[in-house]
């Protein structure tokens, strides 16, 4: 399940109408084309919450859409939606710039593209919408389709979907959150479960808050940093995030489950992925 | 190493001298000795060459000619396009009158030019480094 969100950052009524009906129309292509299955539009209208939202990493976004000069007109100057594009690029969200508000000159133009590596500038006065469409679905179509070239490439090295991400965060936490023992006990069990090496294992002792919420984002987070288990472990070619997969479909028998192990290929074991599969033939 | 072959589309005599200049110093810090530099002040001598030769790296100015007529039809411009498709890397080096912003934005995104300079504020270090950062990149393709 591919799902996309888009950041978009501007102060003009009209212009976040314009972009916003862009954005829907260059998302609505790569949906029917099959790039992505869903899409959501967070617009906000300030510096300061755009940055946070950027910062905190709650959420994962793809694409940031940001007037270059926001808030009043004392702060123009400051070009601070230059400071959310060097934000995004940095985390590897593309990023295209809107300027309107002021006249830019031609070497601000190429330092935003080439020093603050926007990956597109706009003008709003030159602003032709099928072109910014255009732009929009062939930025994302070409970064799904490296990253979907990266999953291939590299055996383990999976990059799971947010859609994907959130469902087993969602499923853990519900769990922790009815287990009578619990919220702590609850991740500590799952953690034995794993049979993780020792030092692994430290990593994570003492990490649980007694929010399930919070606890299972930071269960599934470390294990993504994880991959697989090391050659000399008891799991040997395993990955940490199939194994607590599979834990939860045990627990749950939830189908969606097994479908994003088989979709990000996070158990390697075929004899084992034939198993599941056929135990949970009936409810597919 | 193998050769490497640049062409430098310049109308203005010092300016010819200036970038060749900066081109040598490039290669000399990363002991790139086999290149060879082509220089030509006008339009059509630089499109048939691209079309017709092999080149590493072009380096182009916008506003070419000597009228200011001829100036204003910003023929570099062309040249880059040529470059694109011929999938040859550009760097421009202008006068900031031959560009307005939306052109520059143009030039980098739609026209593929890797870098440009102007000459107002030329930023040869920079200069240098877009050239040895080019060259590298050919010799990993």
């Amino acid at each position: 399940m591919t799902y996309i969100n888009v950041l978009l950052v501007e102060d003009d009524k009209h212009w976040e109408i314009i972009l916003q009906d862009c954005i829907k129309a260059a998302l609505d292509n790569l949906k029917n084309k099959g790039f992505i299955d869903d899409y959501d539009t967070n617009k906000k209208n300030t510096f300061y919450d755009s940055y946070l939202i950027l910062t905190h990493k709650k959420t994962e976004y793809h694409l940031l859409v940001t007037e270059i000069c926001l808030g009043n007109k004392d702060s123009w100057g400051q070009r601070l939606g230059l400071q959310l594009v060097e934000n995004a690029v940095k985390n590897n969200i593309l990023a295209i710039a809107i300027t309107g508000k002021i006249d830019l000159n031609s070497e601000e133009v190429r330092d935003i593209l080439k020093i603050n590596k926007a990956d597109d500038l706009f003008f709003k006065k030159h602003f032709s919408m099928a072109s910014f469409i255009t732009i929009v679905e062939e930025l994302l179509e070409n970064k799904l389709q490296s990253s979907q070239e990266n999953n291939s490439s590299t055996n383990y090295d999976y990059q799971l979907s947010d859609y994907d991400k959130q469902y087993l965060i969602k499923t853990l936490s519900s769990l922790a959150a009815r287990e009578p023992i619990g919220v702590k006990a609850f991740f500590r069990n799952i953690v034995n479960q794993l049979s993780l090496p020792e030092d692994w294992k430290n990593d994570i002792v003492g990490v649980w808050t007694g929010n399930a919420n919070a606890d299972a984002t930071t269960l599934i987070n470390w294990s993504e940093t994880k991959k697989s288990y090391p050659n000399e472990s008891q799991k040997s070619g395993y990955n940490v995030l199939g194994c607590i997969a599979e834990q939860l479909l045990e627990k749950t028998s939830d189908i969606q489950l097994l479908g994003i192990i088989i979709r990000n290929q996070l158990l390697t074991d075929e004899g084992k992925l034939e198993e599941l599969k056929t135990k949970y033939s009936n409810a597919m | 190493m193998s050769i490497s072959n640049f062409l430098l589309v310049e109308d203005d005599v010092y300016w010819q001298k200036i970038i060749s200049k900066k081109i040598n110093l490039a290669l000399q810090e990363i002991n790139h000795t086999d290149y060879k530099i082509h220089v030509t002040d006008n339009f059509n001598e630089a499109f048939i060459a691209l079309k017709e030769s092999s080149w590493n790296l072009l380096i182009t100015d916008i506003g070419l000619g000597i009228t200011q007529q001829e100036e204003a039809q910003k023929l570099g411009k062309e040249l880059v396009e040529v470059a694109h498709m011929e999938k040859i890397p550009t760097i421009v080096v202008t006068g900031t009158s031959h560009l307005n912003p939306p052109e520059v934005r143009d030039l980098l995104k739609i026209l593929g030019a890797y870098d440009f300079f102007f000459k107002e504020n030329f930023d040869s270090q920079n200069f240098i480094k877009n050239v040895q950062e080019i060259l590298q990149k050919n010799n990993l393709e």
